[in-house]
């Protein structure tokens, strides 16, 4: 009898619960099942595919739109503009920890947030201006220079609460030894804080890994990032669903590996940006 | 404990420092600031430039305008910025509802089962966010919502009742709002199920002993301790809602007619479509004073909630 209450008590939840998962799972079924599809074959509804072939996955790695380039694109053009905006992000928000008690740090912080808000399209625009000017459209410096503003801001307000958690006695022994401040920095700061820098900065390389918006105008055919590639199998050629849903699916490896390693580095995601 | 005790007390226990070392902070400060100005404020000060002109290379005028961009935009000489306007804010109420109702659903759904299913079912519910925002939309609008042969409302069984949603005026913005939570609202479920773990969990167990039930658990003790990271993760996902793009352009383009244009793609088309950079400018610089001040209000309600240390 304690056994069917429980079972009743359970039925609401347990409906819920599969309303959701149908939510969730109907579309990665057909992502997943379509780019199993053999060549140029489509679903009809909820069914299995006729049969199981990697094919689209063979066509996309060995096709004529082929998706090495733009892999490798992305990764430069992620890495790169990340690192520039943690190694300007880094120190500033070291010291803007040390000022935050300081009307003017304090002023400046909350600046940084205000800066993160700032429209992506009111950046681009200037920026291909000046880049049909000056050779750098079309090419990956030019996409480094414009994606790192994207993410400078970002650094910046989650790295302060990092070096924040960093006791100030570990510091307060340092300055007794001696040492100045730029040694105290490189070499009692810095390595305290790489586990809250690396999840800042995985996670800001996950949102210039997907950006869409300033890459679009800026790169051409020889510098289209991932984000981009997968919209050249936009038109409405039918052929083309299966090669789309196995280059989605290619796409998904760095963002799984790259949300895996940000959690495992801090479960504190509390201010993660979503454009 | 607050800024002011905390300070106090470290005045107190400060070994003896040299003079130089408190204000050489503000060294540090230097690589981002000419970060900001090289990256930002010179781009944005080029913007606000253009914005005084009216430099459209269709036409092939460039000539200073004063205000005039400004004037016609804020006078509603453009109906299209305004309805995109309009439209942008209610995308953005829309998405922050259902990404809250079903985000804090999976939440605590996943809250109330043992670690191990915890951990499992969470893995399941981020897989959307894993498909990078482009891929998805062309996804959805190649599959799920094709034109001849979509499977969203074959799912539904509607195929023969209702037109494909993305080239019907009055279903294509909905159907945007499908994708994009579908795709997007992962992140919510993450930041709800992390702050939900942070509750100490001695306080569900008194309250369980108590004899309160799960409504009332739910009302009384878990959304007050969650009001802080519910506030945070919603305005931070609302002003990233109202700088969205990827979704939009890549499912409509705005259309059909003008429909589903946002901001971002309203003037992503005046900009590089209709080659207007003029108004564009403008356009942009005015969402740039809305975002400013959405995020300058975020961070005074944050003061609120946390008081000045936030």
């Amino acid at each position: 009898m304690r056994r069917f209450r429980a079972i009743v008590r359970d039925i609401p939840r347990t409906a819920l619960m599969v309303v959701i998962l149908l939510w969730v799972l109907i579309p990665v079924y057909f992502l997943v099942a379509t780019s199993l599809s053999p060549d140029g074959a489509t679903l009809d509804g909820l069914v299995l595919p006729s049969a199981i072939s990697f094919a689209n996955y063979v066509a996309v790695f060995t096709g004529a739109n082929d998706i090495w380039i733009p892999l490798i694109n992305s990764t430069v053009v992620t890495i790169a503009s990340t690192a520039i905006a943690l190694i300007l992000a880094v120190p500033a928000a070291y010291a803007l920890s040390h000022l935050r008690h300081r009307r003017l740090g304090r002023g400046m912080y909350l600046s940084f947030f205000v800066l993160r808000g700032i429209p992506p399209i009111a950046l681009v625009m200037p920026f291909y201006l000046i880049f049909s000017k000056s050779n750098l459209l079309n090419s990956l410096p030019g996409l480094v220079i414009a994606l790192a503003p994207l993410a400078l801001p970002y650094c910046v307000w989650t790295l302060r609460v990092t070096f924040d958690l960093i006791p100030r006695e570990v510091e307060e022994a340092g300055a007794v030894d001696g040492a100045g401040r730029f040694r105290m920095f490189f070499s009692v700061v810095l390595p305290i804080a790489t586990p809250g820098i690396a999840a800042t900065g995985i996670l800001s390389a996950l949102f210039i890994y997907v950006d869409y918006i300033i890459v679009a105008p800026l790169a051409g055919p020889k510098t289209y990032t991932f984000s981009i590639y997968v919209t050249s199998f936009s038109q409405d050629f039918v052929q083309l669903v299966g090669p789309l849903s196995a280059a989605a699916i290619i796409g998904a490896i760095p963002m799984a590996v790259m949300f895996i390693i940000s959690q495992r580095f801090s479960r504190r995601l509390a201010s993660a940006g979503i454009h | 404990m607050t800024a002011e005790s905390e300070s106090v007390a470290r005045i107190g226990s400060r070994p003896p420092r040299h003079r130089s070392s408190r204000t050489s902070y503000w060294i540090f400060l230097i690589p981002a600031v000419i970060g900001v100005v090289a990256l930002i404020a010179i781009p944005i000060g080029l913007t606000v430039y253009y914005s005084l002109r009216n430099y459209n290379l269709q036409v092939g005028t460039d000539t200073f305008t004063g205000l005039g961009n400004y004037v016609r935009l804020l006078t509603g000489g453009d109906t299209g910025f305004l309805a995109a306007t309009l439209r942008t804010f209610g995308y953005v109420v829309v998405v922050i509802v259902l990404d809250f109702v079903l985000a804090m659903t999976q939440a605590l759904l996943v809250f109330s089962m043992k670690q191990h299913w915890a951990r499992f079912w969470r893995a399941v519910f981020i897989l959307p966010i894993l498909v990078i925002p482009t891929a998805s939309a062309v996804f959805w609008r190649n599959v799920m919502y094709a034109p001849h042969n979509g499977e969203f409302l074959k799912v539904l069984g509607l195929d023969r009742l209702v037109s494909p949603p993305l080239g019907d005026p009055r279903l294509a913005f909905w159907a945007i709002i499908v994708v994009v939570v579908w795709a997007w609202s992962p992140w919510v479920f993450v930041l709800f199920s992390t702050g939900l773990d942070q509750i100490d969990k001695t306080v569900i167990e008194a309250s369980m002993v108590d004899g309160a039930g799960y409504f009332q658990r739910l009302r009384r003790i878990i959304f007050p301790l969650m009001r802080p990271v519910i506030f945070v993760t919603l305005t931070f996902k609302a002003l990233d809602s109202f700088l969205s793009f990827p979704f939009v352009w890549v499912l409509t383009m705005g259309g059909p007619g003008d429909s589903t244009h946002i901001l971002s793609t309203f003037i992503y088309q005046q900009a590089f479509n209709l080659l207007d950079y003029g108004n564009g400018s403008a356009m942009a610089i005015v969402m740039l004073v809305v975002s400013g001040a959405l995020s300058i209000g975020a961070v005074l309600g944050w003061q609120r909630f946390y008081g000045r240390e936030a």
